[in-house]
């Protein structure tokens, strides 16, 4: 019997393996990206880049306001002005705006990306795959973006959306109640009930780095605590009338409420598993919780 | 008494059984946790302007193929250069290394060469010279032949905002992967050992390992605690273990991903093994009571510690258990113990296979996409054989080095196989 299974243990499996150097042929080498570097709109301005340079060779060149691009795979192109009666019209396009100014009504959903040059204000229930803004971009209640959102200027969202994978702004950033985000970036971020004060007085000063588990930190409205470091914490993090110079993780939950994190003169991030902000936060620079799992309470 | 001889036989091979066991138990909760399980968040998500000072060490002896691509890719980091040196160690290089880091030098103020044509050869010593002139806080260290990508010095340094921190190890991929047999069974290891072995190890607040190269750590806690040991031929893995006991931790980042030169023939990669064999056996010498009496370490942490120090162990003790056999099967006492050494060999090469086992390589593939290679999995049988003896040479080499008490280490420099102009 041990002299079979020797056998079929070491000379049967010269064909299996003669099989599988002949299907495992040909080339497949993992590739890295020398050239990147982490950059929080990553998305959108990787989306920007393909469709310029798209509309520049082939709408420009061409004169027609429908042009085929290569992103990911091959999409359709509506580059132009639209008003709301031809703004439905291709559903299967990627939206390219070029109005001053433009607003979708209330309700619509598009499959695609848009692209507004300029401002755009998105009205309430509307569903949509994904919006690059030029200029500021202004959200209703209750909107449902699947993938991302980015304006260059400025980002006002309203009350109960769900805010994709990421959210991002080289400007302002304002986040009504009830909004359920994954990835934040704005310069600041800041949301409902924020008002900007300088503070005189602090209850604490912590001049170093905190590293504890858990983390607790609770100073009054009129006199906070101040960090000068950042918080790290493989537990939760719970801070309240708070203001930290640095960067804000834990490996589990975070809850801000009154608590100002970072500086115009430095970004910082606040990344945990779930991350809840109450009233009147501002963060200058990235905020990053797991899937879906970022709240404004 | 030859009653007694054929127990202890026997029981060896149980003993060894079992241990395979451990170890296939061990990958494959690794695998679980890699494709099941919740990921850990990384330090490298944080966007922070504060970052830490960094010199980035680059020892070289004589790799005129490969220092000047390294050289310019760490030239055109994205980190802030107010807060960035580069110190290529030239150790005693007899061939153009010289030169080139030198013309380096004069274009960019941040690379400072540190020429060395006295002393101790070898990678430790060179970078105790290093560490005696490097300004950053963070000491990064990337092997000659490795191609940094423009934002790897970032998503390594990060990490060392949480004070806690005292190492990190990035993620190496083989850029000559598609070369021949030995490259892409070294790119599948690569695949299994870190997209799976160590990332599951960091999710699971266990024992994920400084490797090196596309790593670094504090320079304070390594001055402080004596540099490196410049006897020891796996300055990695002490340096891993010398952070645990100290009560830091070492922290993988999956995503900070730097291509490598593999070995292309089996006499280069059988080198390397061997050294890297008798290096890790000394870690182990050195550690193994160290870590089970540290008061820093949870009791899964001492016990994955313990694991790790000993995988350049198992392949020695398997050997043995060979011998073993074949002396039970020439005594004509085979019967009981035969179905349990045959259940041992797909347990080899299951459970414990090579560096990254079976199915944390099969995992690691899926979540890469290797389609193709993955069709190479029954080739690593044949690894499993290769590194079984030439890590049991090491093994040999190490206790041969512990009794002697052997100082003086000779460094057998890995041969280099870039084309010119190939990185480009």
């Amino acid at each position: 019997m041990i002299e079979v299974v020797f056998f079929l243990v070491f000379f049967l499996f010269i064909f299996p393996f003669a099989i599988s150097y002949v299907l495992a042929s040909g080339k497949e080498r993992l590739n890295i990206d020398l050239n990147y570097t982490r950059n929080p709109r990553y998305f959108s301005v990787s989306f920007r880049e393909k469709l310029f340079k798209a509309i520049i060779k082939d709408s420009l060149l061409k004169g027609d306001s429908r042009i085929e691009v290569q992103m990911s795979k091959k999409e359709l192109v509506k580059y132009g002005k639209f008003n709301d009666l031809t703004f439905n019209l291709y559903p299967n396009h990627i939206y390219v705006i070029t109005n001053r100014a433009f607003r979708i009504k209330k309700g619509t959903a598009v499959k695609k990306e848009i692209y507004a040059l300029y401002d755009l204000v998105i009205e309430d229930d509307c569903f949509i795959r994904a919006v690059a803004c030029d200029g500021v971009c202004k959200i209703g209640n209750d909107v449902i973006i699947v993938r991302w959102i980015d304006a260059i200027k400025s980002l006002y969202i309203g009350s109960g959306c769900s805010l994709g994978i990421a959210c991002s702004t080289e400007g302002i950033l304002k986040l009504g109640k009830n909004n359920i985000f994954t990835r934040l970036y704005g310069h600041p971020i800041i949301t409902y009930g924020f008002n900007e004060k300088e503070y005189k007085e602090f209850s604490t000063i912590i001049e170093k780095t905190i590293r504890e588990n858990p983390v607790q930190l609770e100073g009054f409205e009129d006199k906070p605590v101040y960090v000068k470091g950042d918080i790290f914490s493989d537990d939760d993090i719970r801070l309240k009338n708070v203001i930290v110079e640095g960067t804000v993780f834990s490996f589990k939950n975070i809850y801000l409420e009154n608590v100002i994190v970072g500086s115009p003169e430095r970004r910082v991030s606040v990344i945990g598993e779930r991350i809840t902000f109450g009233r009147g936060v501002k963060i200058y620079g990235y905020i990053q919780a797991n899937t879906k799992c970022g709240k404004v309470s | 008494m030859g009653g007694i001889m054929i127990l202890v036989l026997k029981g060896y091979i149980i003993s060894v059984s079992l241990l395979c066991i451990l170890y296939a138990l061990r990958h494959l909760i690794f695998a679980y946790d890699r494709f099941m399980g919740k990921q850990k968040i990384f330090y490298g998500d944080i966007i922070d302007d504060q970052l830490p000072t960094v010199s980035v060490l680059v020892p070289m002896h004589n790799e005129e193929k490969v220092a000047s691509n390294i050289l310019s890719l760490l030239s055109k980091t994205d980190y802030p250069k107010n807060k960035y040196e580069v110190i290529p160690i030239n150790d005693h290089s007899e061939d153009k290394t010289k030169e080139i880091i030198d013309e380096f030098a004069k274009r960019y103020d941040f690379i400072k060469p540190l020429h060395r044509y006295g002393g101790k050869r070898g990678k430790p010593a060179g970078l105790n010279d290093a560490l005696k002139i490097a300004q950053g806080e963070i000491v990064l260290i990337f092997d000659a032949d490795y191609l940094p990508p423009k934002g790897i010095v970032r998503e390594l340094a990060v990490n060392f905002k949480d004070p806690l921190v005292g190492a990190v190890m990035g993620r190496v991929i083989p850029v000559n992967a598609d070369k021949n047999l030995l490259t892409k069974l070294l790119d599948l290891e690569r695949c299994g050992g870190y997209q799976v072995n160590q990332q599951s190890r960091y999710n699971l607040n266990l024992i994920p390992q400084y490797g090196g190269t596309v790593g670094g750590f504090r320079r304070d806690i390594v001055l402080e605690t004596g540099g490196f040991n410049e006897n020891v031929l796996a300055e990695d893995t002490e340096l891993t273990y010398r952070m645990y006991v100290s009560g830091y931790k070492v922290v993988y980042a999956n995503r900070a991903e730097c291509w490598e030169e593999a070995p292309e023939n089996w006499n280069v990669r059988a080198r390397q093994v061997k050294r890297w064999s008798r290096g890790h056996n000394q870690v182990m010498f050195k550690y193994f009571f160290k870590v089970l009496k540290s008061p820093h370490l949870t009791f899964f942490q001492k016990f994955d510690g313990l694991l790790l120090l000993m995988v350049y162990l198992i392949p020695f003790l398997l050997l043995l258990g060979l011998f073993d056999f074949l002396i039970l099967f020439f005594l004509g006492d085979i019967n009981f113990i035969a179905p349990v050494y045959v259940m041992l060999i797909p347990l080899l090469f299951s459970g414990f296979g090579n560096f990254a086992p079976f199915y944390e390589i099969a995992v690691g593939a899926v979540i890469d996409g290797l389609e193709k290679r993955v069709r190479l999995l029954p080739f690593l049988i044949f690894n499993f054989v290769f590194y079984s003896i030439y890590i049991s040479l090491g093994f040999w080499q190490a206790i041969l080095d512990s009794i002697k008490g052997k100082k003086e280490i000779h460094w057998d420099k890995t041969e280099r196989f870039r084309d010119k102009g190939a990185a480009d």
